[in-house]
């Protein structure tokens, strides 16, 4: 039977195509684009902070870049990542249905996606917002910079998030193939639906934030202006509303892809499946609880404070049920110690690091301290980066042989998770240090005690650079000299493996059999 | 259809009802505007006789809708439980 | 709205069958209801935070909003419901004439309250109750004009949304007159009235908040 790739031909056949597989594709290639662009900014912001004092930028120049740094990462890649490439290509596949339950939606969520990039890459060239991605009020409503503009193109990326995960729920819902229930279902699918309840229920807030930023701006709306009585931390609540449990867009794909690295690689049932499920939930849910906690300083009140930093707290409970779940399943597996699993011990470092430093920040009186300092920025790396992308990269590798069909070289993979490691380290612990020293975010300058920490920083930083442009360059030339990968070459029992490597156009040569479920490593 | 007739006069009966009361509390006001909805999304929007799921969407949709105002009021209103502030 | 709702006759090929396919068209436009009504979640609870703050001026801002217009338009919204409710009724007894009808009536209506919002723009335009910066009427207590800025950010928001569930009601009743809709298969149909009884629902809470607020 012909593979999804070489069904049909031509430049039209990709552009116009409504197979959920070829769409994940084109996102694969958008996204990663976009990883190019926001890792550039950061390369740039780095080497200017090689040296304290005026460098190779000038301060606004600098302001700039570390806002489109921001917004690239945030809208442009993590929030699209993996639902958007893995969740596409993978989560019909592992339910046994033939597609999305609406291809159209899916089409035009991408392009919607592209018509977002677009716009915020004009609004960029055409002079940026200084404001950094937070779109903080009053400054972002008197910047002199074109701050409407940036803000329109985050709020049509939100419309495109929107779009995917309406379709990931209701797909989820209708189109599971007969016999398969909710507890049978592959731990990525529950994943990526708790993400997808974030994406339709909070982007919509996050679009009319920033819908009134950019009426304030050039309308002179004045709705958070304090000369009219306004308040500006109002602003902070539906930005932090929505970007608070985006940062759970971001690591809850994650945590799924982990699941699957876990059984797959220990060839072992995970130690609790409901744990699993029902903690991503948790996250889902709790993460809506919690949004102030980005606001401690700002203003707002005692009791609101102590009331998020509590919530903030399950947040915790509900990732270290996970953390000990999988660990707990390496118990006495029979553990293959490929490149994807490389990445999952380096995920999992990290994870555990940037998690018990948020605990840290989400207490009251050390936010104190901390609040806009490095510590900050070390942190929320740590899991963004750190944990997410890392997660990107296993599922990358992971899922690289299913997607294209080709092996890609294991020895350099194992490179590429170790690089990973020691060039985010280099680049982050040095924050941490920083912060708690007191340097803040955002400054175009630093005393000269800064100096020795900075320049580790930096050099990590084009470590871990130079370390993804060579992953991204070897994967590339897999695609065509690789190895053809087999059906299943991991010896796993996940839904997906049990298609051809690349999988047919309608996914399935015969209906999806989930007699066996897909973790059942004790049965024949 | 007698349905959707009997939903429509409760519904302008109530909305009577709330000019009537209106100059006594906005809680009451809100109140009956509450009760208006509940028939509009039960009889209008069939979530009287539909599938689980559509109820589910909805009310996570108002469950999340409470949340944020409560979380954004809760803050401006109790700013000073400890006393005013003076610098 | 309906872009994500695949033709009602043709079975994709993902889906069992139609029946499979209709419901989840539903499933879909219930969802992205949700989605959209939290697009105004927002701005309510901005307005209730600034209620908190300023109750004397907010009191005293309500006093200038056009209650006439705005009870009007309250019982024309109800009842627009109640057409687009009855245009799905027709079609569910197969009677495609009466179903144009009822969307024809409904699209007056909620022409008729584009119309007055309006009518009552101006006036409050007129009168200098502008938003932001553009407020020039004098005499009302500091907090004021956040009344305004919302008033308009709200009733603007969703007017914006009268006026695109008129375009979807005149789709349907484009889509009605040829017979697209019979009495087993009309989930296009039935997506477009949820949209617009969400249009009711929202200002069903509009109007004691930006009027009955005294």
């Amino acid at each position: 039977m012909i593979d999804y790739l070489h069904a049909k031909r031509g430049i039209r056949s990709w552009l116009g195509t409504l197979d959920h597989k070829r769409i994940a594709l084109m996102y694969f290639c958008a996204v990663t684009i976009a990883l190019i662009l926001g890792g550039a900014f950061a390369m740039m912001l780095r080497t200017k902070l090689l040296i304290s004092g005026p460098g190779i930028m000038e301060p606004l120049t600098y302001n700039r870049l570390f806002t489109w740094h921001g917004v690239t990462m945030v809208f442009m890649f993590l929030i699209p990542s993996i639902p958007a490439v893995f969740g596409n290509f993978m989560l019909p596949i592992m339910i046994g249905a033939k597609d999305l339950a609406f291809p159209r939606l899916n089409l035009a969520s991408f392009y919607v996606y592209c018509v977002g990039v677009c716009f915020t890459l004009w609004a960029m060239i055409h002079g940026g917002a200084d404001t950094g991605w937070t779109f903080y009020t009053p400054y972002s409503t008197t910047s002199p910079t074109d701050v409407a503009p940036m803000a329109i193109g985050v709020f049509i990326l939100g419309l495109s998030s929107i779009m995917t995960g309406l379709n990931f729920i209701a797909t989820t819902h209708m189109l599971r193939v007969r016999g398969l229930k909710w507890m049978d279902m592959p731990l990525f699918v529950w994943a990526i639906y708790a993400t997808s309840i974030i994406q339709v229920i909070a982007t919509p807030v996050l679009g009319l934030s920033v819908t009134l930023v950019a009426l304030d701006h050039s309308l002179k709306m004045g709705l958070f202006d304090p000369s009219l009585g306004g308040d500006p931390v109002l602003f902070q609540h539906l930005f932090w509303f929505y970007s608070h449990p985006a940062v759970y867009i971001m690591i809850l794909p994650a945590m799924g892809v982990i699941n699957e690295l876990v059984a797959t690689f220990a060839h072992k049932n995970l130690l609790s499946y409901k744990a699993i499920a029902f903690s991503s939930l948790g996250i889902a849910f709790v993460g809506f609880l919690t949004w102030g906690h980005h606001m401690f300083v700002a203003g707002i009140s005692q009791l609101d404070a102590a009331i998020f930093g509590i919530m903030s707290m399950f947040v915790a409970i509900f990732s270290a049920i996970k953390v000990f779940t999988w660990v707990g399943t390496l118990y006495k597996g029979s553990i293959a110690l490929s490149a994807p699993m490389l990445f999952f011990f380096v995920f999992i470092y990290l994870f555990v690091f940037g998690g018990m430093t948020g605990i840290a920040v989400a207490t009251t009186s050390l936010d104190v301290h901390w609040h806009d300092t490095y510590f900050v920025i070390a942190h929320f790396h740590f899991i963004m980066v750190g944990a997410s992308l890392s997660a990107f990269l296993a599922a990358a590798h992971y899922w690289f042989p299913k997607m294209f069909g080709r092996m890609y070289p294991e020895k350099l993979g194992v490179l590429s998770a170790i690089g990973v490691f020691a060039g985010f380290n280099l680049t982050f612990v040095p924050q941490f240090l920083l912060g708690n020293a007191g340097m803040p975010r955002r400054y175009y300058s630093y005393p000269d005690r800064y100096h020795v920490l900075n320049v580790c920083s930096t050099l990590g930083a084009y470590l871990l650079g130079g370390v993804m442009l060579f992953t991204l360059l070897y994967l590339i030339i897999s695609l065509f000299t690789g190895k053809p990968a087999p059906a299943n070459p991991w010896g796993s029992r996940g839904f997906e493996w049990r298609v051809p490597s690349p999988p047919p156009e309608d996914n399935f040569e015969q209906p999806l059999d989930v007699s066996l479920g897909c973790y059942e490593y004790d049965r024949e | 259809m007698k349905r959707y007739f009997l939903t429509w006069l409760a519904l302008v009966a109530l909305a009577t009802l709330s000019l009537f009361v209106s100059g006594t509390s906005i809680a009451l006001s809100l109140a009956i505007a509450a009760i208006k909805a509940a028939l509009v999304a039960a009889f209008f929007m069939h979530l009287w006789d539909s599938r689980p799921i559509h109820r589910i969407a909805f009310i996570a949709a108002v469950a999340f809708i409470v949340l944020l105002i409560l979380g954004v009021a809760g803050d401006v209103g109790t700013r000073d439980l400890a006393g005013p502030y003076v610098p | 709205m309906s872009h994500s709702v695949v033709t009602s006759t043709t079975v994709n090929s993902q889906y069992d069958s139609i029946e499979r396919q209709h419901a989840t068209a539903r499933v879909g436009m219930w969802l992205f209801l949700s989605s959209e009504s939290l697009l105004f979640a927002g701005l309510l609870a901005l307005f209730t935070a600034y209620r908190i703050s300023y109750p004397i001026a907010f009191h005293a801002a309500a006093e200038h909003a056009n209650i006439m217009l705005g009870t009007i338009n309250t019982y024309v919204l109800l009842t627009s419901s109640l057409t687009v409710a009855l245009a799905l009724a027709a079609t569910e007894r197969g009677r495609r004439r009466a179903t144009v009808g009822w969307l024809l009536v409904s699209i007056a209506l909620g022409a008729t309250f584009d119309v007055l919002k309006i009518v009552e723009y101006a006036q409050h335009l007129h009168e200098g109750f502008a938003f932001g910066h553009y407020f020039t009427a004098t005499g009302l207590p500091q907090g004021a004009v956040l009344y305004f800025t919302l008033y308009y950010l709200l009733t603007g928001l969703h007017a914006l949304h009268v006026t695109a569930g008129i375009i979807v009601l005149a789709y349907l009743a484009v889509r009605a007159r040829h017979g697209a809709f019979t009495p087993e298969s009309h989930v296009v149909l039935e997506c477009g009235a949820l949209y617009w009884h969400l249009v009711d629902l929202v200002w069903i809470f509009l109007w004691p908040m930006l009027y009955l607020l005294r």
